[in-house]
């Protein structure tokens, strides 16, 4: 998933006007620990769990005019850092308006990072704990094993399978995503995308 | 790196296969049945697991309290003739003198899966290997899996119920399973962070 690109740690603007090049239109790219990496395309699998995500949450938060939910590829200021999550929601309370250029200038209050197969342990409890720094929830979720770990800002830690919900009482009181409806079962695999 | 075999491997079929291979050392696991190979462990890796190998040792003998195993010690977690075995090796593994109170078998991987397992995070552990490899040991027995990140000073505590994250400031416990013991993160993580991402919300 990641390739670094240059040595010397990089500030959030010089990153900025680096990632707003014509010729760096098309990528997604990250700031890391002042380090550029670049997010490759995902596997299609994973990239459709998190649509099904962004689904649970873009119809809550419309409807009740809650903030703005992002799919793959918007790149949120993290501290120094700047992470691009799969699926990630800022309430209207922080963020009171999307900006239509650029990045976004705060944390997520809720980010969703769905795991590929070449992505490191470390890599992941890294950005897990930047995250962590800057208050956000991470939801970090497993699709080989169906799994979702939630990663709460005072270290509480929920282990979430198939039969579960994501219920987020402080951020989203009334919202709940059955995990079942994230993890499709394969043969009806069709059924669901038609 | 994962090498598949369109047979499934039992565990006694592990223990007999080269340890050499066109003379590169192999150390295998089994996760049902599956061959995983593991790759020497770096510098770091190595100098870590030995320090939690030792603090563990330490306090098991003092007490009495059972057997530690080093790393690339196989734990059989679980015999399974139809969709094979699995066969896991813990950097640190701790099992109750209870289960064996003559000692471990003089021959042959632990049998059963250990009561206590510590993994040290490498550079190249995938999220998906080290998440499939903690269930299996919670699957199959394992009362509690300490996984430590070097990378981030931080250790995941799994239990069959619940998980906990400790950091750096926090002390690791040993909870039922090693009632006394206690082993503050500060000492076990290197002191100087290097350019940690520390800034508050």
């Amino acid at each position: 998933m990641t390739t670094a690109m240059i040595q010397a740690k990089m500030s959030v603007d010089d990153f900025e006007a680096l990632a707003n090049l014509p010729e760096n239109n098309a990528r997604t790219l990250q700031l890391i620990d002042g380090e550029v990496v670049e997010k490759m395309p995902s596997n299609g699998w994973s990239s459709m769990l998190a649509a099904f995500i962004s689904e649970a949450f873009v119809n809550f938060v419309r409807s009740g005019k809650l903030g703005y939910v992002t799919g793959e590829g918007a790149g949120y200021r993290v501290g120094k850092d700047i992470f691009a999550p799969d699926v990630a929601y800022i309430s209207r309370a922080r963020l009171p308006r999307m900006p239509r250029k650029g990045f976004i200038p705060l944390a997520p209050d809720l980010a969703f990072e769905v795991i590929s197969p070449s992505d490191t342990a470390q890599e992941v409890a890294e950005k897990v704990q930047v995250y962590l720094a800057h208050g956000v929830i991470v939801c970090v979720v497993y699709p080989e094993s169906e799994t979702m770990y939630v990663y709460e800002p005072d270290n509480r830690l929920t282990l979430l399978t198939r039969a579960d919900s994501l219920t987020l009482p402080d951020l989203l009181p009334g919202f709940s995503m059955a995990l079942a409806d994230i993890f499709p079962v394969d043969d009806a695999d069709q059924e669901i995308l038609s | 790196m994962t090498l598949t075999l369109e047979k499934r491997l039992s565990a006694d079929e592990l223990a007999r296969l080269p340890d050499l291979v066109d003379d590169m050392p192999r150390v295998y696991e089994l996760s049902e049945g599956k061959l995983i190979e593991m790759a020497p462990a770096s510098a770091m890796h190595g100098r870590f697991a030995a320090k939690l190998t030792m603090k563990l040792l330490i306090f098991v003998e003092n007490n009495d309290l059972g057997e530690v195993t080093a790393a690339e010690t196989g734990h059989t977690l679980h015999r399974d003739p139809i969709n094979g075995d699995t066969v896991r090796a813990p950097d640190v593994g701790f099992i109750r003198r209870q289960r064996f109170p003559k000692g471990l078998p003089e021959t042959g991987y632990v049998p059963g899966a250990p009561d206590l397992a510590i993994e040290v995070m490498s550079p190249y552990d995938t999220a998906n290997d080290i998440e499939r490899k903690v269930a299996e040991y919670l699957r199959f027995g394992t009362r509690i899996v300490w996984v430590f990140y070097p990378q981030t000073r931080s250790v995941m505590i799994h239990t069959p119920t619940r998980i906990v994250r400790f950091t750096q400031a926090d002390t690791l416990d040993g909870g039922d399973l090693l009632p006394g013991f206690s082993m503050a993160l500060t000492d076990i993580f290197p002191v100087e962070p290097d350019a940690d991402d520390s800034a508050s919300a």
